[in-house]
């Protein structure tokens, strides 16, 4: 199973940048409420990233064929 | 990656740097003053900033007197619950621009600091890990925080 | 019309498509050299009781009833000379061609001053049923719903009220209530919501297709902006019919996804019962 993450950029003018790493379809979305409250912030933007259209099959799928070769 | 979001800490009010300024009231009069409105909401934090800048602070019926380099002004939260500066007549609108953009300055370096404890303090509850914590050139922090699986 | 646009209006004049639609009437200018611009002028100026507009029309009405007297006046003559043909145009002649060229060249000039008007009044008033009861014409109105002698007081047994819409039956169908929607599948209650910002906001299920711009803004996530042009999309659609084809309309982003996807709903619109267009005699 691919390990979910988060990166969470924190500049020195209090802006926060946050991406989810490895999870994938609209799971991700579930996080936005998550990191507003670890945060105690609000979001202003938002946009998916290539991995938005992957589904977990496809990922596993993936995993399999480069653990192959 | 699937999810790229901005957030903006609860303690910095949605307002663009830009519109930090000073309007002068009446500059035609004799005793006009100048006020500055900043994006500043948390008041713990406004203390420590001005405080670290070298600024001596008083708080008195909710409001915030404070010098730097003898230049007094106060500070008063408007209705939105941001605090806003005023300072006596006289002070330029330059040099009230300066000290509110120190105090901006150190503001956002202690929303920083407040941000990042908040994190690590509250990860293992949301159940997530630190995994990595990198100080980067231009003094950002990034976390790494891995979701536990059950 | 009062100087303060509402958000819907503001957001219809915002929306080129829409503007391009409304402002059709100016074709009449370009496509009959003006000829008939008058017509688009006086129109307008019906339509909107505008007094700069009514000017609009009584000038270039004018200008058009002196261009037909001139031509009407006009003694210029064609003889022959040498074999040629020579036409010796006379002073009014000379007039009105002028006068046919400066008045195609006002109508143009004065057609995006009236446009500009015509577009205000339109997105403030965008009821979508021009119909004679609208417009107050009162004569028209009697006349549209006055069924013939023949079929009146149920003579040869049939009922006027089956093929002629009379004034009682139009009010009996206007204060009649909308029929009962179909019978809908119960709507489930949103799912649990994350403690914190959330929890903190009255957990309102808010149906999309029959909010005002005030139900929308209850929500932190709309502003006046989203809140407008929602109603604008709706009104344009007829309707959503899914969360995802609102959210794809008004391009949200993710994290707007996110937090409205438990707080909306979609429900279908019921069918009205009243027409809205005008009855025509058979």
């Amino acid at each position: 199973m691919i390990q979910k993450r988060l990166q969470i950029n924190v500049d020195s003018d209090g802006n926060i940048k946050a991406e989810t790493l490895g999870i994938h379809g609209s799971k991700c979305l579930e996080y936005v409420s998550v990191l507003e409250d670890l945060l105690d912030a609000h979001s202003v933007e938002s946009k998916f990233t290539a991995d938005y259209t992957k589904n977990e099959s496809e990922i596993v799928n993936d995993q399999g064929v480069s653990n192959e070769s | 990656m699937s999810l790229e979001i901005i957030l903006i800490p609860l303690a910095i009010a949605l307002v663009t740097k830009a519109q930090t300024k000073a309007k002068e009231n009446n500059p035609n009069a004799s005793s006009h003053q100048v006020a500055v409105e900043t994006r500043m909401k948390n008041l713990e934090l406004l203390q420590n900033a001005m405080r670290n800048i070298g600024c001596t602070t008083t708080m008195q019926e909710g409001e915030i007197s404070a010098s730097l380099d003898s230049i007094n002004f106060t500070f008063k939260k408007n209705s939105q619950g941001i605090w806003a500066a005023r300072f006596i007549a006289g002070t330029s609108v330059e040099v009230a621009e300066q000290i509110i953009g120190q105090i901006d300055k150190a503001y956002g370096i202690e929303v920083q600091a407040e941000v990042l404890r908040k994190i690590k303090e509250r990860a293992p509850q949301s159940g997530m890990t630190l995994e990595s914590e990198t100080i980067n050139e231009d003094s950002s922090v990034t976390l790494v925080l891995a979701v536990n699986q059950a | 019309m009062s100087l303060e646009l509402s958000p819907e209006a503001q957001a219809r004049l915002n929306d080129k498509s829409w503007r391009r639609s409304q402002s059709k009437w100016m074709l009449w200018i370009y496509l009959s050299a003006s000829s008939l611009g008058a017509v688009g002028f006086a129109r307008l100026a019906i339509k909107t009781k505008d007094e700069m507009l009514k000017k609009y029309a009584y000038l270039f009405s004018g200008l058009m009833f002196v261009l037909f007297l001139l031509m009407g006046l006009d003694d210029s003559t064609t003889t022959k000379v040498d074999g040629k043909d020579v036409t010796q145009t006379s002073t009014l002649g000379n007039i009105g061609s002028a006068l046919i060229f400066i008045n195609f060249g006002l109508q143009i000039f004065f057609s995006f001053k009236a446009n500009k008007i015509w577009l205000v009044f339109r997105a403030q008033n965008n009821n979508p049923t021009w119909t004679a009861e609208n417009l107050n014409v009162t004569d028209v109105a009697k006349k549209v719903f006055t069924a013939p002698q023949e079929l009146a007081e149920g003579a040869l047994g049939i009922d006027r009220s089956d093929f002629y819409a009379t004034p009682e039956t139009e009010r009996a169908k206007k204060m009649a209530p909308p029929p009962p929607p179909a019978a809908q599948k119960k709507m489930p209650p949103p799912p649990p919501v994350s403690a914190g910002k959330m929890a903190s906001q009255e957990n309102l299920t808010i149906d999309l297709n029959s909010a005002t711009v005030e139900m929308l803004m209850k929500n932190a996530e709309f502003d006046p902006v989203l809140a407008a042009n929602t109603i604008v999309q709706r009104e344009k659609r007829g309707g959503f019919s899914s969360f995802e084809e609102f959210a794809n309309d008004l391009k949200l982003q993710p994290h707007q996804v996110a937090k409205l996807k438990s707080i909306l709903i979609v429900q279908k619109q019921t069918e009205s019962g009243a027409s809205s267009g005008r009855i025509l005699d058979i």
